[in-house]
């Protein structure tokens, strides 16, 4: 029972607190990997954090089996625990829950990851028949006028550059962005965003979901970004950003939208800032944390007893 | 498709693969399968001129394009990871943010080389 309130405990603080600490810190920025690690590592402990803490309720340990003692509860001897519980209500509200809990994970990752693939494909089709190839660039042609340029990242990655894009940018910014993109299919960054809608999909009130999810598209456009600035001008690309953004209709200012190409921007017409060894260190230790801290946590009840 | 959005007009299979063979040999028989699947997906209609088919296009070049900008543009705070923009539409105070932003940095950086 215990396990459970401190398990639930933990829950609560990553999901409530850990955000907030998160988007207010400055390094992240500076070390977009260790960041997007980050992020998704305290996903990762909340949805175990909460899944340990149900399967507590229903299977409590109440002697030292250690940290993965209840792993060791499972089998026959899950049966007879079962019978004991503090509550059969207890038991089966715990166990369905957690069922619950991780089926809508499962399918929201897989519907997440299923559905931009099949979007990307009807997209890709589309494209094929209407789009003209641009060999020396290596892109695909949109004749449209609102500069554009995106990528179809997955098996078949592309890119595309609208007609107005190739005119709203010189050579030198298009390279740029064109190299951008690139960028994100090499990183296999759509991933990494279908995680984190994924989980905000599953949660979606969580303030740790939402977070998460806009702060991972941010750092994986900062990636790129960085990726980009190894080969081409900072200016050169904060300058493209600007002519993409605002060459066409302006958005109605009523749609949701966040200031990060700003903060892109911003970031772009600053010199390179890297963390440290430190830094990085201390970002990688507080992700192997929150992923570990929840198997620790359900041996609670062990060091209780053993400090009683 | 190509061939028959910029001609505007209809056309039979003759008519497409003799154009394609500047630049391309194509059978006749599979331009003839292409034109025929593109029938049954519905980007082509066809009608019977004498003992040819002759094509015409459903839909213009400009109408799937902006379908396809539609995908691209709308929606940018629901997008799933189907497609990675290098950066969203403004709202106007957010083009004019940036436009002050890119505009401070070039005066400092001007200031600074006529300091040093």
């Amino acid at each position: 029972m215990i396990a459970a309130l401190v398990l639930a405990g933990y829950a609560v603080l990553v999901a409530a607190a850990a955000p907030r600490l998160l988007a207010r810190a400055a390094w992240p920025h500076r070390a977009p990997v260790a960041a997007v690690t980050l992020w998704l590592a305290l996903a990762f402990s909340f949805v175990a954090a909460v899944l340990l803490a149900l399967v507590h309720l229903a299977v409590p340990i109440d002697s030292g089996h250690g940290p993965f003692g209840w792993l060791s509860v499972c089998g026959s001897t899950l049966v007879a625990h079962m019978h004991s519980p503090p509550s059969a209500a207890a038991a089966a509200f715990g166990l369905s829950a957690a069922a619950v809990v991780l089926a809508r994970l499962l399918a929201t990752t897989v519907s997440s990851i299923v559905g931009a693939a099949r979007k990307r494909g009807e997209h890709a089709r589309l494209l094929a028949l209407v789009a003209c190839r641009d060999q020396a660039l290596g892109v695909l042609v949109l004749d449209h006028g609102t500069p554009a340029v995106y990528c179809l990242p997955g098996r078949c990655p592309r890119i595309v550059v609208t007609s107005g894009a190739m005119e709203a940018l010189t050579e030198p910014q298009l390279a740029a962005v064109i190299a951008h993109e690139r960028a994100h299919i090499a990183g296999r960054h759509h991933i990494l965003i279908a995680l984190a809608e994924a989980f905000d999909r599953a949660f979606p009130r969580l303030p740790l979901a939402r977070t998460a999810r806009a702060e991972v598209e941010l750092l994986v456009e900062m990636l790129a970004d960085d990726r980009a600035a190894d080969r081409h001008d900072r200016h050169l690309l904060a300058t493209a950003l600007y002519e993409v953004a605002a060459g066409g209709a302006p958005r109605p200012a009523l749609a949701a939208g966040g200031p990060s190409a700003l903060a892109r921007m911003r970031r772009l017409l600053r010199p390179a800032e890297t963390l440290g060894l430190a830094g990085r260190f201390g970002a990688a230790s507080l992700s192997s944390a929150a992923i570990v801290l929840p198997a620790l946590l359900t041996c609670v009840p062990a060091v209780v007893l053993c400090a009683a | 498709m190509d061939r028959l959005w910029t001609w505007g007009r209809p056309a039979t299979v003759r008519e497409v693969v003799d154009d394609l063979a500047k630049t391309r040999t194509s059978a006749y028989t599979t331009v003839m399968t292409v034109m025929d699947i593109l029938f049954t997906k519905g980007w082509l209609t066809r009608e019977k001129r004498g003992r040819a088919w002759v094509y015409s296009a459903t839909t213009t070049r400009e109408q799937y394009t902006a379908r396809l900008m539609r995908d691209v543009l709308g929606e940018s705070r629901d997008r799933t990871a189907a497609l990675v923009h290098f950066v969203d539409q403004m709202t106007a105070e957010e083009a004019a943010a940036l436009r002050e932003a890119l505009a401070r940095f070039s005066q400092q950086s001007t200031s600074q080389e006529t300091a040093s």
